[in-house]
C-alpha cells in the first residue's frame, strides 16, 4: 500500500467541508457578542497607582483564617486564573475554603518606566501584604506566586520571612539557565540595555512575538485550523476566544524592572547563585524556612520543569513539597484536569498547615 | 486540481463580509481567513505532488519511493527559488514566523522600513564626508542608512535560518512518509498530511533554534533593529528640540525624578508609620502603667495605715517587762 493516497474526489469533499466549517464558524463568531472574563465576584480593597488588590467573595462557611494572596506575573493579565466559571483556579480555591486575594498589576505606561523590582517586591507586594494583615489583624499571610509572580513571591518571602506563613509557587522559574529553556537561550545575547534605553517600556507585542516564536507553526497556524473544526459550537468558540483574548492581552513592561529581570535573572541566573539584590537587600533563599509547596507542569515549554524544581535545593525549609502536574504552562490554569487537581492539592496542603 | 479559486473566493467572501463585522473582531476573523487561505495553498501544492505520484499507473512501492525522492528534490528546488526570489508569501507556511516579526516591528515604529534595497555603490557614498552648514544632518542620514543596512543584513541572516529549517522540514517529511510505507500505513486525507507537515516543521524548527548560533542571529536581529530605532529617536528628538517641543529624554528625566521622589516619600511614610506605631505602643504602655498605678493602693492609705499602726503602737504602751515582739504581734 502506498503511504500517500489522496483521491481527488475525496480531497474536494474535504475542502468543501472545510470551507463550510469555516463559513459556519465565522458566522458563529460574528454572533458571539462580548466575552466575559474574570467573573468570580470580587471587591477592590486596596489601590495604588495602577495596581488593584482584589478580595474574592468567600463562598464557604468554613474559611481558612490565614488569607491567601495570589501574585501573578507582570507579563500577562491575571484573569487567566479566573477565565470563566468552569475554568477558574480562583473559584475552586474559594471552594476549598481559602480567603483569596489577588494583585492586578494593571497596564504600566510611560509614567511607570522607572519602576524597579524593588518597587514591585518591597513596594507594591509589601504594601498589599500589610493591607491584608491589617484587615485581618494578622502578622502573616499565605502567598501563592504564579510564573514570574512566583519568582517575585519567592524573593519577597526570602526578604520578609516573618510575613509569610506558607509559600506556594506555581510554574515558577528559579533556575533560568536549564538547557531546555529556549527563551533564556535566546535572551543571552540580547542587548537589554539598548532595548530598554531605546523603547523605554517594553511593548507587549515584543513579548507576544517571543512567546509565539517558541512554537510558531503550531501557535500561529495549526491552532486556528484545529479550531475551525469546533467553531460551529458556540461554547467552544467562546472558550477559544477567551484564550485568544488573554494571549494577546499583554501589558507593556516597566522598562527598569524588565532590564533588571532579564539581566539579573535570565542572563546572570542570579537567583541560583545568591546574587540577586532587591533594593539594598540580598535575596538569600535559605531564609525561606516556612513550608513550601512547589507545583510545576511536566510539559511546560515556557518554564521547564527543572527550572522550577531547582527551588528545592535553594530553600532552607525542611517542609518542602513538590507536585508535578501532567500538562503545560497554560493547561495548569485552564485544563479540565487542572480544575480537579490543582486547587484541591493547594487546599489540602494549606489545611494541613493552618 | 487547483485550489487557487478556493483561496480567492475566501478573500472575496472576506471583502464582502468585513464591513458588517465589528472592528474588535476583525483581527480574529482575519487570522481564520489567513489560515484558511494558507491551508488552501498548501493543499494545492500537496495535490500537485499527489497527482504526479499517482500519474504512473501500477507503480510498485520501490517505483513509488523513487518517484517520491524525485518529488522531494523538486520541492526543495522550488523552495530555494521561493526564498531566493525574496517574494511575499514564502510558501505560505514559512511566512508565519517571519510575518510575526514584521508585525512586531510595525507595532514599534511608525516607519518600520528604511531605505529600500541599497546596493554596494550606494554604500560607498555613505563614506563621503559631510560638508557645509548641514554637515551634521548629512552625517546623521548617512549613519541612519548604515544602521538600516546593518539591520537588513541581520534580517537576511534570520531569513536564511528559515531556509535551513525549510530544508530540514522537507527531509523530515520525506523520511516520515517513507517510514509510513515501511509500517504499511497510509495518509489519505489532506488534513492528516498537513498535520504531519506541521509536526515536521516544529521538529526542524526546535532543532535549529535551540542552537547557540540561532541565539546569536535572533539577538542580532533585535539589537540591529534597536540600534537603528535609537538613532531614529535621536533624530526625532533633535527635531522636537528645534521646534521647542519637549523631547523623550526630557520626559524620561522628569519621570525618573518623580519616581525617585515617590520612592523617598514611600520610605519616609513607612518610617513615619513605623515611628508612629512605636509611639502608639509606647503611649499604650504608659497608659497601662498609669492605670496600674492608679489601681494600686494609694500611698496616702499606706501612710494612714502606718500612722494608725504608729498611733496604735504609741497608744499601746509596751510593758517593758513583756517581750516587745509579742506585744506587736497582738
Amino acid at each position: 500500500m502506498l503511504p500517500l493516497h489522496l483521491r481527488p474526489d475525496q480531497a474536494i469533499q474535504e475542502l468543501l467541508e472545510f470551507n463550510k466549517k469555516l463559513a459556519d464558524g465565522l458566522k458563529t463568531l460574528s454572533d458571539l457578542g462580548t466575552l466575559d472574563v474574570g467573573t468570580t465576584p470580587k471587591e477592590a480593597v486596596y489601590q495604588e497607582d495602577k495596581l488593584v488588590l482584589y478580595r474574592y467573595k468567600p463562598i464557604t462557611d468554613k474559611i481558612n483564617p490565614t488569607p491567601l494572596l495570589i501574585v501573578y506575573a507582570l507579563v500577562n493579565r491575571p484573569y487567566m486564573i479566573d477565565l470563566q466559571p468552569d475554568r477558574s483556579l480562583v473559584k475552586h480555591l474559594l471552594e476549598t475554603g481559602q480567603d483569596v486575594y489577588l494583585i492586578d498589576w494593571g497596564y504600566p505606561d510611560r509614567a511607570d518606566r522607572y519602576l524597579t523590582l524593588d518597587d514591585y517586591i518591597n513596594g507594591y507586594i509589601q504594601r498589599c501584604v500589610k493591607a491584608i494583615c491589617r484587615r485581618h489583624d494578622l502578622c502573616k499571610i499565605n502567598l501563592l506566586g504564579i510564573c514570574q509572580g512566583g519568582t517575585f513571591s519567592t524573593c519577597y518571602t526570602a526578604l520578609n520571612p516573618e510575613k509569610v506563613r506558607n509559600l506556594i509557587t506555581m510554574v515558577t522559574p528559579i533556575d533560568f539557565k536549564t538547557p531546555d529553556n529556549l527563551l533564556s537561550h535566546w535572551l543571552q545575547k540580547l542587548d537589554v540595555d539598548l532595548l530598554v534605553d531605546t523603547l523605554g517600556n517594553i511593548p507587549g507585542e515584543i513579548l507576544n512575538w517571543a512567546f509565539l516564536s517558541l512554537k510558531p507553526f503550531r501557535l500561529t497556524g495549526q491552532k486556528y485550523l484545529d479550531m475551525i473544526d469546533s467553531l460551529g459550537d458556540t461554547e467552544a468558540a467562546k472558550n477559544f476566544l477567551r484564550m485568544e483574548k488573554w494571549i494577546f492581552d499583554s501589558p507593556d513592561q516597566a522598562g527598569e524592572a524588565f532590564r533588571q529581570f532579564i539581566k539579573e535573572f535570565f542572563q546572570k541566573n542570579g537567583l541560583m547563585h545568591g546574587k540577586i539584590s532587591i533594593g539594598d537587600q540580598r535575596v538569600d533563599l535559605k531564609n525561606i524556612t516556612i513550608p513550601v509547596l512547589n507545583i510545576y507542569a511536566t510539559q511546560d515549554h515556557l518554564v521547564p520543569p527543572d527550572s522550577s524544581r531547582a527551588l528545592q535545593k535553594c530553600v532552607g525549609t525542611a517542609d518542602y513539597t513538590e507536585v508535578p502536574f501532567q500538562g503545560g504552562h497554560i493547561g495548569i490554569y485552564v485544563s479540565g484536569r487542572a480544575q480537579k487537581e490543582v486547587p484541591v492539592t493547594i487546599g489540602k496542603w494549606l489545611e494541613a498547615r493552618r | 486540481m487547483s485550489t487557487l479559486p478556493w483561496s480567492e473566493s475566501l478573500e472575496l467572501w472576506w471583502q464582502t463580509l468585513a464591513p458588517s463585522i465589528p472592528p474588535d473582531n476583525h483581527a480574529i476573523f482575519q487570522k481564520f481567513i489567513a489560515q484558511g487561505q494558507s491551508y488552501f495553498r498548501f493543499t494545492e501544492q500537496l495535490l500537485q505532488i499527489s497527482q504526479n505520484l499517482s500519474s504512473h499507473s501500477e507503480v510498485t512501492l520501490t517505483d513509488w519511493e523513487q518517484l517520491w525522492e524525485k518529488t522531494i528534490a523538486n520541492l526543495k528546488n522550488s523552495f530555494t527559488d521561493i526564498f531566493q526570489q525574496d517574494k511575499k508569501g514564502r510558501g505560505c507556511f514559512w511566512e508565519m514566523p517571519l510575518d510575526n516579526w514584521q508585525q512586531t516591528v510595525s507595532s514599534l515604529s511608525m516607519r518600520s522600513s528604511g531605505p529600500e534595497k541599497i546596493n554596494q555603490e550606494f554604500e560607498r557614498l555613505l563614506s563621503l564626508p559631510g560638508i557645509g552648514y548641514t554637515q551634521k544632518w548629512q552625517c546623521h542620514l548617512q549613519e541612519r542608512t548604515r544602521l538600516w543596512m546593518n539591520y537588513q543584513k541581520a534580517l537576511d541572516e534570520y531569513v536564511s535560518v528559515f531556509r535551513k529549517i525549510g530544508m530540514r522540514t522537507i527531509d523530515l517529511f520525506q523520511n516520515k512518509i517513507l517510514a509510513l510505507s515501511i509500517q504499511g500505513r497510509t495518509l489519505d486525507s489532506l488534513r492528516a498530511v498537513y498535520d504531519l507537515w506541521v509536526d515536521c516543521g516544529e521538529e526542524a524548527y526546535a532543532n535549529v533554534v535551540s542552537r547557540q548560533d540561532f541565539g546569536e542571529v535572533n539577538a542580532q536581529l533585535i539589537n540591529a533593529f534597536m540600534t537603528w530605532k535609537q538613532h531614529e529617536s535621536t533624530l526625532l528628538d533633535e527635531l522636537l528640540n528645534f521646534l521647542n517641543i519637549p523631547t523623550r529624554p526630557e520626559f524620561d528625566t522628569i519621570t525618573l525624578r518623580m519616581q525617585q521622589m515617590r520612592r523617598e516619600f514611600r520610605t519616609r511614610q513607612s518610617a513615619d508609620a513605623s515611628t508612629l506605631d512605636n509611639l502608639r505602643k509606647e503611649v499604650e504602655t504608659l497608659h497601662t502603667e498609669l492605670k496600674t498605678l492608679k489601681e494600686t493602693p494609694k500611698p496616702t492609705t499606706t501612710r494612714a495605715k502606718r500612722t494608725t499602726a504608729k498611733s496604735k503602737a504609741s497608744a499601746i504602751q509596751p510593758d517593758p517587762s513583756q517581750p516587745q515582739t509579742a506585744t506587736i504581734g497582738k
